[in-house]
């Protein structure tokens, strides 16, 4: 017999909101103006907060659902007036990346949708604060309304729960790895609900060569910084995290250039100096396991320094050695643009650039390279959650667009 | 080189003292031997030629102690690592880091048992002289009742046990302190000298806090103390070497307190805690302090991550490792307690962090 959600609701430890509130509410049009009020007080709230200013992850989050941030997005979808939200959508978010679950709850909510979110934890600050706020503004009665549209329910691997929340939804949000994703799929849902999953990807950076010889060094530390950025948030252990760094151009120029690279990142890596002793451990460690267990690697280099540069025989093998982390790159070599694609596969997500732009990645030469991966974003914006994810457009997956003639 | 040519090298110079040589002296035989070792691990093992050369570049001989190239002790945990043929094996000592983790095995064969017990013999001698004495086990006889299962707690139980005599536990399988069997081994020996040895939490728990709370104290003056194994779960209490003396001294009388640091990876080669309260470097083993951000050798005085250096892992890569320690090496060859070489504290464990990221959390 199924769970009912006065049964969960007994059961589980609701953080927020309420299951069967949740569920009588309707769905609104994508960008529903009463959901951007909610998130543009969301964003100041955030803004406002002391402790919040002291969370990176959190000052993102709130300067992503700003006022005008919003409103570009809204722009970007275009009209909204045959469009509307799927129902319920039930997020399930990755533990690890404290903040993921509210970028998932956001997109439920700006494509018009009540949510539920599955937590399995919630100890970290950062969701601390997210959770603190969301209270404090849902008691603002102008919000209201839109709160009722937020359940985080706190379980751990129950699959009877999580079997009856989707039973009970519209939509699944689905955040890997391939496990979970296949463990959840095989859980009944509505007939007609749909699943948008988020698996194990990894991604990569892909460096001009001749664009690093001819940056200045004020040049080169910004580069570098957002290389930084898209390397070693979340110890490089993020789908968006580059773990293969690409040089483009000839021998010559490589050579100079990644010793120009890597050397400056050390420079940036210790002004940074938030480098802890357990990652530095792990790295070593892992890099070790790694070597002995794949003949593939020729050399590491680095082992005291800010990145340890894996060396492969065949650098068409990097995802074997991709879950190397905590400031782990392989490195491969392309004269061509159109070579890339041989180092591409689907389980490619993000290509982070840099000494490129973005329509040289348009030519329909290159089209063998848009088959594989989602993404081709400039250098530190690996990270940068979008409304389209992992090739999804999330508002027009998670709304139905509604045929009037 | 052959297994029986470098245990030739080691067993020669296990024959000198263990505190003879200076901080500047070791950078020349103790080196040599070590620089022997790599090149015997790297052509044995091939695990540990694999790291070395990848990562070190196989630079030849290393010019001095900094130089030799180090492997992450948690490897130990993950890969069966040895550089002798398998029939020559004769134990596996295992060892829990953190409980409920997975356990470190060390594959040791004839040679380098004997090594370690020569080596252990020699530094115990400079703690408790040529004689041995009466010896109270504080710990329970069950520990190294199943020879099979060679747990780090009953290889030490069982290595001390060779420097006492007529040995007692004072625990019984339940670890409770055994009272009558004590006071009547105490009764027995009064006025002896008596060595006694256990774990330091198990000290702590079993014996003083047991002491305490049945209101009960023992009277141990001639009782000479050695404890290792570590200081985490006493420091998670906020409990220090003093207070931890004290505390002794409190319960049973004792004030002759010797800590000692050593890992199950290089058993053997222990570090003593001297008079001053400094742990040293006999001349068997070294210590080098490196930077926690970037594992280079830092200067003394500065905290960093532990590395161990011994000369007596021969059937398995053990004898440089990097361990997940803190500490600081406070000093070469000026320790007030006069032996020469170098003497250091050891501060903690790395701190773990969470580890991020988007992988599989949910979990099947």
């Amino acid at each position: 017999m199924t769970l009912t959600l006065s049964d969960i609701a007994n059961r589980e430890s609701v953080k927020f909101g309420n299951l069967e509130e949740v569920v009588a509410q309707v769905s609104l049009r994508p960008f529903d103006t009463a959901v951007i009020d909610f998130l543009s007080e969301f964003s100041r709230q955030l803004l406002r907060s002391v402790q919040a200013k002291k969370l990176p992850d959190v000052v993102s989050l709130a300067y992503w659902c700003r006022p005008s941030n919003l409103e570009r997005m809204r722009k970007e979808f275009g009209e909204t007036s045959t469009s509307i939200g799927r129902g319920i959508v039930f997020h399930v978010p990755p533990t690890n990346v404290p903040l993921n679950f509210a970028y998932s709850l956001l997109a439920g909510l700006l494509s018009g949708n009540s949510n539920i979110v599955r937590m399995s934890s919630i100890d970290s600050i950062e969701v601390a604060e997210v959770l603190s706020t969301i209270g404090h503004i849902s008691e603002l009665s102008s919000l209201k309304e839109i709160a009722k549209r937020i359940c985080i329910v706190q379980y751990g691997h129950d699959d009877e729960i999580t079997e009856a929340l989707s039973l009970t939804s519209d939509a699944r949000v689905i955040w890997g790895g391939d496990n979970t994703v296949g463990h959840i799929r095989g859980l009944s849902t509505k007939p007609r609900s749909i699943d948008i999953s988020f698996a194990d990807r990894v991604s990569i950076s892909l460096i001009r060569a001749s664009a690093v010889l001819e940056l200045s060094n004020d040049e080169l530390s910004n580069a570098l910084s957002r290389f930084y950025v898209d390397g070693y948030t979340f110890n490089q252990n993020a789908c968006s995290s580059p773990r293969l760094v690409v040089w483009h151009g000839n021998n010559q120029d490589v050579s100079e250039a990644s010793h120009r690279f890597w050397t400056h990142l050390d420079a940036i890596a210790s002004r940074r100096g938030e480098v802890e002793a357990v990652h530095v451990m792990n790295r070593f460690v892992e890099a070790c396991e790694t070597l002995v267990a794949n003949d593939n690697i020729s050399r590491i280099d680095g082992l005291s320094t800010a990145a340890l540069k894996v060396s492969l025989r065949d650098a068409n093998r990097w995802e074997e050695v991709a879950s190397l982390r905590f400031g782990t790159f392989t490195q491969a070599r392309v004269s061509e643009l159109s070579q890339l694609e041989g180092l591409l596969d689907e389980k490619v997500q993000t290509i982070g650039y840099l000494g490129f732009s973005p329509s040289e990645f348009e030519e329909p030469e290159l089209v063998g390279i848009c088959r594989k991966v989602d993404r081709i974003v400039p250098l530190g914006e690996a990270l940068s959650f979008e409304l389209t994810w992992d090739g999804y457009d999330l508002i027009r997956y998670l709304s139905r667009h509604v045929v009037i003639r | 080189m052959t297994l029986d040519e470098i245990n030739d090298i080691v067993t020669q110079f296990l024959r000198e003292g263990p505190f003879s040589l200076t901080s500047s002296q070791k950078n020349q035989q103790f080196l040599e031997i070590v620089n022997s070792l790599t090149k015997f691990h790297t052509t044995n093992c091939g695990e540990y030629s694999r790291i070395i050369e990848a990562i070190f570049h196989n630079e030849g001989e290393a010019g001095s102690l900094q130089d030799v190239p180090f492997i992450p002790v948690r490897l130990f945990k993950t890969l069966k690592l040895q550089s002798v043929e398998s029939p020559l094996i004769q134990k596996t000592m295992m060892s829990s880091g953190t409980s409920g983790q997975a356990v470190s095995q060390i594959f040791l064969d004839k040679v380098t048992s004997a090594a370690q017990t020569r080596a252990l013999s020699q530094i115990m001698g400079s703690v408790l002289g040529k004689s041995r004495y009466p010896m109270l086990v504080i710990d329970s006889s069950a520990v190294i009742k199943n020879r099979d299962m060679f747990s780090a707690r009953g290889a030490g139980i069982r290595g001390f046990s060779m420097f006492g005599r007529d040995v007692e536990y004072m625990f019984d399988d339940k670890m409770e302190l055994r009272t009558t069997e004590v006071e009547q081994f105490l009764a027995k020996h009064q006025g002896e000298r008596i060595f006694l040895f256990g774990f330091t939490f198990m000290v702590w728990e079993h014996l003083c806090q047991a002491l305490r709370k049945k209101n009960h104290t023992l009277s141990i003056p001639e009782g000479v103390l050695l404890h290792g194994g570590g200081w985490k779960k006493l420091a998670s209490l906020n409990i220090d070497n003093e207070e931890f003396r004290s505390e002794i001294f409190e319960t049973t009388g004792i004030t002759n307190v010797v800590n000692y640091y050593g890992m199950v990876e290089q058993t053997g080669s222990i570090f003593i805690e001297c008079e001053s309260g400094f742990l040293h470097s006999s001349n068997y083993s070294e210590i080098i302090v490196r930077d926690q951000r970037n594992l280079l050798p830092i200067e003394n005085g500065k905290e960093g991550v532990i590395q161990l250096i011994s000369v007596l892992p021969m059937s398995y890569p053990g004898h440089s490792i990097l361990t997940e320690d803190i500490g600081i090496v406070v000093g070469d060859d000026d320790c007030k307690c006069n032996r020469p070489g170098r003497y250091f504290k050891v501060l903690g464990r790395i701190k773990d962090a969470e580890v991020r990221g988007c992988s599989d959390t949910y979990s099947v």
